[in-house]
């Protein structure tokens, strides 16, 4: 059982109670990822579960739209088990790891699933047109994956979505669409997106999830507070050789007393730059310290930016925010978490 | 439900490829015929009774295996079942179309191989048709049970691993006539060939336990599978 409970809300329609399962991804229809306790309940909105296969990402998903039963706890969607229910199934549109091709084509499924009046118009707008007449098994992963997408978002009254890395092997997917198709979906509908980056979901939605080893680590730290947790700034200058950007170095080491570590690199090549890296708690008094430095020294500044956060330093961040006793601190946090 | 049905049909019979249906036919009526030649040269008499042993001991099992794991997708019988019923169709009855199209596809293998194989057999001597006729009933009676019990198998253990369980305990318990053999179609069908009888069963009882042993492991398949 994990020791954070998200605050149930009226609204909530799904409901795990300490679900362990295990998904059939590895060899010989071994698992790669399990979950162990898992509890959560949500209502309408997007909610990112950011996490790899061998955390349970996959697993969850297959809990979720009902393939898989848990071996121990229980997964109800608006109070029935999707396992035991196909009305209920039906109703779940989902996006899951591995296409599962029926037999006939693009076409008899879409109209099957969206229904006589919206099958075309569904397939034109996810420019799927051309592939209505191919049969799904002859289709390759990337557009198999376009028309379960297409079909997870023509589900008639969903209730619930799930989609599973919906940015990655999806052919030609329209970031801004699916965006718009999203937040349309979300304001009625639990949407669950089950990613390994957190840099897809950070602009969509505040409930960002984080599995880790089949269990939640923190549950709906806002996007906010996980950016923060990066607390390191990159400088990124234009210079013909190491010298300015040592200089950059210097001088930001003894303008940021604060700052817990300053670094550089000289990269050689046909455009050389400099990177300076300053990690501190405060990165907007940082940036504002930097823009001055950067001036006095005039020196040609490509990006000031954090970078992009990978899934090993948020862990480490959650987990040293929790052993720290921080999340009790953070505003966002505690006010939807109540320690078990 | 007679969509669901027909739907794990066409799901079925679309993992079970035709050209590898008719490859093993193709093989599978050389083997025979090629048996029947070296024995017919020796003992022409004992030529169909080889066949008869080659067919239902060896090639009947062997397919029907085949065809429930191919048509299963090489997994259980709830995930095989997986691709319809996550569009809200109930999994019973795509496992039943599922099921009748390992049948179908058994029977298009194990026909072929009987009937080229009695042919041979056979050639210039009588009993040719009224031997095919009781085979034939024989083959179909024989792959409805092997499919039904493999269908109940797939649905116990990981990815239906208990299929090549069922399999293996067929082939060594099933060989014998005792009351261990009773659930195990192989006796049953040695049996109606005119081989030693199962705990002293008669061959009408033996085509009853059959049956019965069809329905059964059809009706528990669908039961241990959820809707």
């Amino acid at each position: 059982m994990s020791d954070l409970e998200y605050a149930p809300r009226g609204t909530d329609s799904v409901r795990l109670v300490g679900v362990h399962a295990s998904d059939s991804l590895g060899l010989r229809g071994g698992a790669i990822g399990r979950l162990r306790g898992v509890d959560w309940t949500f209502g309408p909105g997007i909610h990112a579960v950011v996490g790899t296969v061998a955390d349970g990402t996959a697993a969850l998903a297959s809990v979720l739209t009902g393939e898989l039963r848990p071996e121990v706890g229980s997964c109800l969607v608006d109070g029935v088990s999707p396992f035991d229910s196909p009305a209920s199934r039906r109703r779940i549109g989902a996006l899951l790891p591995k296409p599962t091709p029926l037999a006939g084509s693009v076409e008899e499924l879409a109209l099957f699933c969206a229904g006589r009046a919206g099958w075309e118009a569904l397939l034109e707008r996810f420019d799927l047109g051309a592939l209505a007449s191919r049969q799904l098994a002859t289709l390759a992963l990337r557009d198999a994956r376009a028309v379960e997408l297409a079909l997870a978002f023509g589900t008639v009254s969903p209730r619930l979505l799930v989609l599973f890395e919906p940015w990655s092997d999806v052919r030609g997917i329209d970031v801004m669409e699916f965006r718009e198709l999203l937040l349309e979906h979300a304001a009625t509908v639990p949407v669950v997106l089950l990613t390994s980056s957190l840099a897809c979901v950070a602009p969509l939605t505040e409930h960002v999830l984080f599995l880790a080893g089949g269990r939640f680590a923190a549950l709906d730290g806002t996007v906010g507070w996980l950016a923060r947790a990066s607390q390191k700034l990159n400088v990124t200058i234009d210079c013909r050789s190491g010298l300015a950007v040592r200089e950059l170095a210097h001088a930001l080491s003894t303008r940021l007393p604060l700052a817990r570590g300053v670094s550089w690199e000289h990269v050689d090549g046909e455009a050389p730059f400099g990177v300076v890296s300053v990690v501190a708690d405060d990165l907007e008094a940082v940036a504002l310290t930097v823009a001055q430095v950067c001036q006095e020294l005039a020196v040609e500044v490509r990006s000031i930016a954090t970078p992009p956060l990978d899934r090993e330093a948020l862990l480490s961040q959650v987990l040293r925010a929790r052993l720290d006793g921080a999340s009790e601190s953070e505003g966002a946090y505690a006010s939807t978490l109540r320690p078990r | 439900m007679m969509r669901a049905a027909r739907l794990g049909f066409a799901l079925g019979w679309s993992r079970l490829p035709p050209r590898r249906v008719a490859v093993l036919a193709l093989l599978g009526t050389l083997a025979s015929s090629g048996v029947a030649l070296a024995v017919r040269s020796s003992s022409p008499l004992a030529a169909p009774n080889v066949v008869a042993s080659l067919v239902f001991g060896l090639v009947l099992p062997l397919t029907a295996y085949g065809a429930v794991s191919t048509g299963s997708g090489s997994t259980d019988l709830s995930s095989a079942t997986w691709p319809a019923a996550r569009r809200g169709f109930s999994r019973r009855p795509v496992a039943m179309g599922l099921a009748l199209a390992a049948f179908v596809a058994t029977l298009a293998v194990v026909f072929p191989v009987l009937l080229v194989g009695f042919g041979v057999a056979y050639r210039a001597t009588p009993g040719f048709s009224k031997d095919c006729v009781t085979s034939g009933g024989l083959v179909a009676l024989g792959a409805a049970a092997y499919v039904s019990a493999f269908s109940l198998a797939s649905t116990a253990m990981r990815r239906g691993r208990a299929r090549s369980l069922l399999l293996c305990l067929d082939f060594f318990v099933g060989a014998f006539g005792s009351a261990f053999s009773l659930p195990f179609p192989r006796a049953h069908l040695r049996s109606l060939l005119g081989g030693e009888a199962v705990a002293m069963l008669s061959q009408r009882q033996s085509s009853g336990a059959l049956l019965t042993l069809t329905l059964v492991a059809f009706v528990m398949a669908l039961v241990r599978l959820r809707r």
